[in-house]
């Protein structure tokens, strides 16, 4: 029960701590990120990009920190995240995660042996 | 002369067409390799710890050659992330190539 909780309220301030973006914002900023991954975020213009329609937007905004940063390359994005301030990778995070698309999670118990 | 020029080109073009084929994925296949996967990614709200802090990526219904590439930049360690990094050093081509086609398959 407690640890129910705990998970609860971690869960909770996972979500607080992504209140920082602003959704509309990144609404508006999330128009040159469209021309690949697609106008829904969830039909990217190649197989080789990734749908963003629902990830995870603490997930969303490491990659682009780390886009930003070097730590990840890749010859499309390091260019569109090194003109990104830390909001804007907020923001561009939160509005994605609010979409729905095809992402999803199998949940571990019900897979088939 | 002209017989050995011939071997030593279909030698060159068998080599070349090796090297540009790249495994079939088979979703089924995968179904015994995923438990490695599903440890982390099948729990809703898991987080990686190291290291950064964040919730592990939904995979299910991502993009097949996004899944292929994301597996090999870790093999090589061009994207780095400790524990991503040992697992797909573990996969062949032909597991991850069985991984992307499971996971960007559709599922109920």
């Amino acid at each position: 029960m407690k640890t129910a909780l705990l998970i609860a309220l971690m869960t909770v301030a996972s979500q607080l701590a992504y209140a920082g973006g602003d959704m509309a914002g990144g609404a508006s900023k999330s128009k040159p990120c469209a021309v690949c991954h697609g106008a829904d975020f969830n039909t990217p213009v190649s197989a080789d990009i990734p749908r963003l329609a629902g990830q995870h937007a603490d997930y969303l905004a490491r990659a682009l920190a780390d886009y930003k940063s070097g730590a990840r390359k890749n010859a499309l994005m390091d260019g569109q995240a090194a003109a990104l301030s830390a909001q804007d990778i907020q923001d561009l995070a939160a509005y994605f995660q609010s979409l729905s698309g095809n992402l999803k999670i199998i949940r571990l118990h019900r897979l088939a042996h | 002369m002209k017989i050995i020029l011939g071997f030593v080109l279909c030698a060159l073009a068998g080599s070349a067409l090796a090297q540009t084929q790249a495994p079939v994925g088979n979703a089924e296949a995968a179904k015994s390799k995923i438990s490695m996967c599903t440890g982390c990614h099948g729990i809703p709200g898991y987080k990686t710890v190291y290291p950064h802090v964040y919730q592990v990526p939904m995979i299910t219904g991502q993009q097949p050659v996004y899944i292929v590439k994301a597996l090999e930049a870790y093999k090589s360690g061009a994207r780095s992330h400790p524990s991503m990094r040992a697992i797909a050093q573990s996969l062949s081509d032909q597991d991850i190539a069985d991984l992307a086609a499971y996971y960007s398959s559709e599922h109920r």
